[in-house]
């Protein structure tokens, strides 16, 4: 325990004094202002038009009316993509630095575990990704109520709070995969390339109709309306959580084991 | 202290480290030395256990070298290659990194660290922002934070100036004379290692070639009588004629490693004088470290 807290406190350490932490959060919160503005753009169409571009796109999203049901369903679909593409880079980063600035070897031979560290780290990353939810939400509902939406109650908000936390906790989930390609590639590049190509396939299973059996895109279930065809089965938790653990037990074997060259 | 009995690594067709046995006693500095691809960091990485021996087997303290052995690196202090510190953290910060996870209940470690390497005004830079000699300092800084009984360096003097490679030299004879600390480094700088190594392993294509201690070496480094005169090449046929074996190095002087000229380099004067040859420079000169090691290997290749 002992072990796992010092740890802990050195990952703390890294992330607090990085740039990159505050960095996803501006860009978490910046996502959640153009999902306020693309909604009170659909309640001031006459802006549209002035705003061009951004306009557009706000007429393309076509979120039906603009109320808290229809912007709550589009945080969760904004929450969906970007937790995948953002709690990925903040995993490749947490592994990937440690090869980039050439400080990997520094923590193999040390009282404490390899496993500990890779413990520390994907704790550190779990907080991480949960933080940048809570901002989004949080900024998101501020722009909503600022857009002025209606049709407010908390048992609606509520269904929100259990729809972000799963798709949330998906996410995170699913940056175990992620860790391993960043330790396996000893870098960035390839576990961003990863999650890239895994959101494009999360997609393209949508058209195949395999959304809830691929792992990446088994959290855009819970962004669905109610009476949708597609819906989650018993089966996906069981292939979403075999995929985590597949990425875990990846990366545990990679930094105890695999022979380190990193200089 | 450190042990390896038939250490090899191989890479597909490749033979990074073959069959290497090598004995460093405690209180020991053990230098070790290769040329750049000879093996000496693929060495260094299996004793850290960071990279998986093939065949054989390391041990330090008597216990087997195995990563997840996590008991065996509290009492050693290591530096790879470069040190590199996280960038954003300061020289402070990077250290009590260290101190926390090397479990140093002493909160003042870092600070007595800081002093011996001489970075207390550079405790609050940002590792980024420092000059290369002094991110040496804190990758030796961050070797020596626990006050290790063992100490692994591979390459240290790599970025200090001559000033600073004396004060790592000075603080590494004091710990290895004055409290027992057995030291295993890696240099290039040969002639660096002979000032202050009590043992010499050299290595070379993977192969320990060579393991001897300094008294040793001061043996087996050739001397030779190095002579100048105003007729060299008649200088040279009166050497010949006395038994002698002369050859003339790129510099166009005489070369003699006749134990004969060595010892009494004075006849070779009188020789040459009475043969009306007048010696201009009459030197013996010892091979130091450097040319030893390449002639070492030089023979191993042939």
């Amino acid at each position: 325990m002992k072990t796992l807290a010092v740890t802990l406190w050195a990952e703390t350490l890294k992330v607090r004094k990085s740039k990159i932490l505050w960095l996803t959060m501006l860009f978490f919160a910046f996502v959640a202002m153009m999902m306020g503005m693309i909604v009170f753009l659909q309640q001031h169409p006459e802006l549209t038009q002035k705003l061009g571009l951004i306009g557009m796109k706000a007429n393309m999203v076509g979120m039906g009316e603009p109320n808290w049901k229809n912007y709550m369903m589009l945080l969760t679909q904004g929450l969906a993509g970007i937790g995948l593409i953002g709690f990925g880079f903040i995993t490749s980063w947490v592994f990937g630095r440690e090869y980039t600035d050439h400080t990997l070897k520094d923590l193999l031979a040390l009282p404490v575990t390899r496993t500990s560290i890779v413990i520390a780290k994907m704790i550190v990353i779990a907080v991480w990704s949960a933080i940048l939810s809570a901002i989004f939400l949080a900024a998101a509902l501020l722009f909503g109520k600022i857009a002025g939406l209606t049709g407010w109650s908390s048992d609606l908000f509520f269904s929100l709070l259990y729809q972000f936390a799963m798709i949330a906790l998906f996410s995170i989930l699913l940056c175990t995969p992620v860790a391993f390609f960043a330790s396996y590639s000893c870098g960035f590049l390839l576990p961003i390339g990863i999650v890239i190509i895994t959101m494009m396939m999360a997609n393209f299973s949508g058209l195949l109709g395999l959304t809830a059996y691929f792992p990446w895109a088994i959290s855009g279930l819970f962004c669905v309306a109610p009476g949708t065809e597609i819906t989650i089965q018993p089966v996906s938790y069981i292939i979403l959580l075999t995929t985590s653990l597949i990425g875990l037990a990846g990366t545990l074997a990679w930094w105890s084991y695999a022979d380190q060259h990193a200089k | 202290m450190i042990a390896t009995d038939k250490l090899t690594k191989r890479y597909r067709d490749v033979v990074a480290v073959s069959e290497l046995s090598l004995h460093v006693r405690r209180g020991e500095i053990y230098g070790f030395l290769g040329l750049n691809g000879a093996g000496k960091t693929t060495t260094i990485r299996m004793l850290l256990g960071m990279i998986n021996p093939n065949d054989g087997h390391a041990f330090i303290n008597g216990k087997k070298v195995h990563p997840n052995n996590t008991d065996l690196w509290k009492e050693i202090g290591y530096l790879v290659e470069m040190p590199y510190s996280y960038p954003n953290l300061t020289v402070k910060e990077n250290l009590e990194i260290v101190r926390r996870l090397r479990f140093i209940d002493n909160k003042n470690a870092v600070n007595e660290i800081i002093g011996k390497m001489k970075l207390n005004q550079y405790a609050n830079r940002k590792a980024k922002n420092l000059s290369l000699g002094n991110a040496q300092r804190l990758g030796v800084a961050k070797a020596m934070i626990h006050n290790p009984s063992l100490l692994i360096l591979d390459e240290p003097a790599n970025g200090f100036d001559p000033e600073g490679i004396y004060e790592i030299r000075e603080l590494l004879t004091d710990m290895a004379q004055n409290q027992g600390v057995t030291i295993f480094i890696s240099s290039h700088i040969l002639g660096e290692i002979s000032k202050f190594a009590n043992r010499i392993g050299i290595i070379h294509n993977g192969e320990l070639i060579r393991e001897l201690d300094s008294r040793q070496l001061e043996k087996l480094c050739q001397k030779r009588l190095m002579l100048d005169t105003i007729n060299n090449a008649e200088a040279m046929k009166i050497l010949y004629n006395h038994g002698f074996i002369p050859t003339e190095t790129p510099s166009q002087q005489i070369e003699i490693v006749d134990t004969r000229a060595i010892v009494h380099p004075e006849t070779i004067a009188k020789l040459m004088v009475e043969n009306h040859t007048t010696p201009t420079m009459l030197n013996v000169v010892e091979e130091d470290l450097e040319s030893y090691f390449l002639r070492t290997i030089k023979e191993k290749g042939e």
